[in-house]
């Protein structure tokens, strides 16, 4: 897990560069998810590969993977409270049908307390999709939230290629 | 005193340090050759010189290691420092999401309820009964009550259950009518536990904003 997370961070920000997010005023962020974060919502399952970045559902019905991760503080991550995150997610398919992936990011709070949003794409072979989650969607009340993703899975689809960051982090919701 | 200011000051000084230890070994080289009955006090006086440079050395050392690296990046003027950053304690959190939830119940609370509640919470009712949803730990009692933009849900579970794969399931079969949504977790002193989900319709979402939530 200690080896996997500086991977996981090194190919988030290699792929920050990739994915066209503006990280130009990025109070800059974080981290992603990989196969360390990422796990079946229903316990041990052999229906899901989990790759070192992304997950791919190997079955012929509907999978629910979980990733959590936390948000390392220092001087480089200030997380304000007031302010939301954005999170983009690569969704692809090896299926010749069109496929739909289902996902919910959630930001926890202290207390018990979320704020999430769910968003749906349809992807099919050679042709992925992309889902976004804004800031005002994924609210952070508190500078100790924590950032999950539940996703369903439709048979030969996959999610990879996180991205978080609080991009407006001088913008305080008030 | 920034951590660059400090760098040419401290050349300077090595450079004096090193200038006296040479003077030193050359005076010692010199009185080898040709003693001198006058060098005594000469080099007492310079090595003297050379221990109080030695104690300012080294102040300034402490000075230096008591400050941030010098390669660390230096805080824009839009973020917080992390070393001001308040963790709240559990206490803090709890009073904050009871605030939050008092928000979400206060925005309810003063929706008008639409004429197409009923066509809502009967969809509602349909996740309820989404054979995906009805495949995990299920709640002992819910409920659903919608107004003009948005809807609560209400649930209980049993302890010990896991409530969290249901309500996530709930409200990824509502994702074609709510997107954002916000959700609180209630430990009873009955050790159930309970949910409340406030999700709102989409092209409603801006009310979170408009009030703070």
């Amino acid at each position: 897990m200690n080896a996997i997370r500086p991977l996981a961070l090194a190919l988030t920000l290699a792929c920050a560069a990739a994915l066209p997010v503006s990280n130009a005023q990025a109070g800059l962020v974080h981290a992603g998810f990989g196969s360390g974060v990422c796990k079946a919502s229903n316990g041990a399952n052999t229906n899901l590969f989990f790759g070192l970045y992304n997950v791919k559902n190997v079955s012929n019905t509907t999978q629910y993977v979980t990733c959590n991760t936390e948000f390392i503080r220092d001087r480089l991550v200030n997380l304000l409270p007031g302010a939301g995150y954005k999170l983009s997610m690569i969704v692809g398919s090896t299926s010749a049908v069109p496929q739909t992936v289902t996902c919910i990011a959630s930001v926890g709070q202290g207390g018990g307390i979320a704020s999430q949003s769910t968003k749906v794409v349809t992807t099919v072979a050679g042709a992925p999709g992309r889902l976004d989650f804004f800031p005002v969607e994924l609210k952070a009340y508190s500078d100790t939230s924590s950032l999950s993703v539940y996703c369903g899975l439709k048979p030969a689809t996959n999610i990879g290629l996180f991205l978080a960051q609080q991009p407006e982090v001088n913008v305080l919701v008030p | 005193m920034r951590p660059q200011s400090i760098v040419l000051p401290l050349a300077l000084l090595g450079a004096v340090l090193a200038l006296a230890a040479w003077a030193i070994l050359a005076r010692g080289h010199l009185r080898d050759g040709r003693p001198s009955s006058g060098a005594d006090s000469t080099d007492a006086a310079l090595r003297e010189h050379v221990r109080r440079l030695d104690e300012r050395l080294s102040r300034m050392e402490t000075l230096l290691g008591a400050l941030p690296a010098v390669n660390a990046p230096a805080a824009s003027a839009n973020s917080a420092p992390a070393e001001t950053a308040h963790l709240p304690t559990e206490d803090e959190a709890r009073q904050q999401a009871a605030r939050i939830q008092s928000g979400l119940e206060g925005v309810f609370a003063t929706d008008a309820r639409a004429n197409d509640a009923g066509k809502w919470e009967a969809r509602i009712g349909q996740a309820f009964d989404d054979p995906e949803v009805a495949a995990v730990a299920q709640p002992s009692t819910r409920s659903a009550q919608c107004r003009t933009r948005e809807c609560r849900i209400t649930a209980q579970f049993p302890p010990g259950a896991e409530g969290s794969e249901w309500a996530n399931r709930v409200a990824m079969s509502l994702a074609d009518g709510f997107s954002s949504s916000r959700v609180v977790w209630d430990e009873l002193p009955t050790g159930e536990s309970a949910v409340t989900l406030y999700i709102f319709k989409k092209g409603t979402e801006n009310i979170l904003t408009e009030q703070g939530l």
